[in-house]
């Protein structure tokens, strides 16, 4: 788990899959912190990744670069990617007003 | 009086290259200073003599720099001793003052302090030049053996690699201080040449603009543009993500890759499409993207205008009704730069006279509705509180929004109104 005042992550690894739990603002404080979180839950064998925003408060341009790195890292290794991001109305409007909520399965 | 000899002595065609090196090391007139104050203190005990002292050789006077058994801060420079001795290389021995054709003359040995016995160790520089000495004295006359002489040696050199470091520290801080001045020089420079130098005069339509930057020495993300147009303009705002050059390089790329496409006739749809393709083109794997936001305005003879907008992952802009009705515009659309299949779309509305469009960045948002904000509400009613305003006014009271916040994101808007 890597922790910073704004922001945490942590992984969780289950029979087939691992989830990438991030929790707090997801911003250019967190962008790298969480693709190397992402690179390390590759490393595992998981065939289905998902990342989990439901309890990111805050989100910007560089928090969104951070999902779609996570999306393509996981899609280059040929794994399945989903997105958890539940009722937060937050991400759901970024990814809205972004357009690219279709570029995402949601779990 | 040894006075002609003398004179020629006090000087070298060097001298003012000497002086230079003893400012460069900017130690004239500092406060005393304890790592000198030991040396002078070690090399009196050492040498069992009463006087010790660090002298810096300026252009009329000696300083002493630390005086350990005298309590004297500076004296003429006159030549025979500290003045004579910085000239060579070699120390600078006199056993006994008062036989010596050397220092016979000097005031310290013919008046009242009575010198009889100078070692002095010229303090040089790496390149060559004597900043002053490392001087032991007496009021008796004295002999020195050779390990004396290399002991107080010894000593200058350290007096001198702490001079050394104490300029190379100097030098680290005002590199330091430098670069970033540089730095945000360049910051300053890039960022202008993002942003029109200043609004083009479109007839028939009001303008207004605003950038506000959150940290001055990184180039930010946002920004937007005016592209004049046969019978209006179009006008850009984006958002790249990220900062500093790479960021800057992609805004470049979305100003001018506009610009070019704005010569033909074209659409903001248009534009989004061939903006998107030069972009993931560029790209090995997708890395960087923009948001943005183009409004088409269209004069109309009789006053008004016709909008067309396009977006790409950007906020709505907002048309504020003269009844202080508020509109979002722009059929949402997937970000700049990361899919090359990704389609956009125009959409067309009327803007009649008065009535004023705002374009903006997530940076309004987030100051104006709070990081979290999950719609744009508060900014809708702070606009409707302006319907039938200036387009001035609404830069105004936008401006004092944001001020009233420490940005943590910068923030940009274009405002326009057609006559």
């Amino acid at each position: 788990m890597t922790a910073s005042n704004t922001f945490a992550t942590r992984v969780e690894v289950m029979a087939d899959s691992a989830a990438l739990i991030i929790e707090g603002e997801l911003d250019i404080a967190a962008e790298a912190a969480v693709l190397a979180e992402m690179a390390r839950a590759l490393e595992g064998p998981a065939a289905r990744l998902v990342v989990d925003v439901t309890a990111v408060g805050f989100i910007d341009s560089s928090g969104l670069r951070a999902l779609l790195g996570c999306r393509d890292l996981a899609q280059r290794q040929g794994r399945a990617f989903s997105l958890r991001v539940g009722a937060n109305p937050v991400v759901r409007r970024l990814l809205e007003l972004a357009g690219v909520d279709g570029w995402f399965s949601f779990a | 009086m040894s006075g002609v000899n003398a004179t020629a002595e006090l000087s070298t065609a060097e001298e003012p290259q000497r002086l230079a090196a003893v400012r460069r090391y900017d130690i004239l007139d500092t406060p005393p200073d304890g790592a000198f104050d030991r040396v002078t203190s070690l090399a009196a005990r050492l040498l069992e003599v009463p006087v010790a002292i660090v002298s810096i050789v300026d252009e009329d006077r000696i300083w002493f720099k630390s005086h350990y058994g005298l309590d004297v801060e500076q004296v003429d420079r006159e030549p025979g001793l500290c003045a004579s001795a910085v000239l060579q290389g070699e120390p600078w021995l006199v056993n006994d003052a008062r036989l010596d054709p050397r220092t016979l003359a000097n005031s310290l040995v013919a008046g009242e302090f009575g010198l009889r016995f100078y070692l002095g160790i010229p303090l040089r520089t790496t390149d060559g030049y004597g900043l002053g000495t490392l001087c032991v004295i007496d009021r008796e006359p004295r002999e020195v053996d050779p390990a004396q002489v290399a002991l107080l040696k010894d000593l200058a050199a350290v007096v001198m690699d702490e001079l050394e470091l104490r300029l190379s520290a100097r030098r680290t801080v005002e590199l330091e201080a430098e670069l970033r001045r540089s730095a945000q020089d360049v910051a300053a420079t890039l960022q202008e040449s993002l942003l029109p130098a200043r609004l083009p005069q479109v007839s028939g339509l009001h303008l207004a603009a605003r950038y506000h930057a959150a940290d001055r020495s990184l180039v930010g993300g946002d920004f937007y543009d005016v592209i004049p147009a046969e019978s209006g303009a179009a006008i850009v705002i984006g958002d790249v993500c990220g900062k500093g050059t790479r960021a800057a390089a992609l805004t470049g790329t979305a100003r001018w890759t506009l610009r070019t496409v704005a010569v033909d006739a074209w659409t903001p749809a248009d534009g989004l499409r061939r903006l998107n393709q030069v972009v993931v083109r560029a790209q090995e794997t997708p890395d960087r993207y923009a948001t943005l936001a183009i409004g088409s305005l269209v004069s109309r003879p009789r006053g008004g205008a016709v909008l067309t907008v396009a977006l790409a992952g950007h906020p709505h802009p907002l048309i504020v009704r003269r009844n202080g009705r508020v509109e979002a515009v722009g059929v949402t659309a997937p970000v700049v730069g990361w899919e090359a299949n990704a389609s956009f779309t125009d959409s067309t509305t009327a803007l009649e006279s008065g009535e004023t469009l705002v374009m903006f960045t997530d940076g309004v948002l987030d100051s104006v509705c709070g990081r979290s904000h999950s719609d744009d509400g508060e900014l809708r009613t702070l606009l409707a509180g302006l319907a039938g305003a200036g387009v001035e006014a609404f830069a105004a009271r936008l401006d004092r929004a944001l001020g009233a916040e420490q940005l943590t994101d910068d923030a940009a808007f274009v405002i326009a109104q057609p006559e």
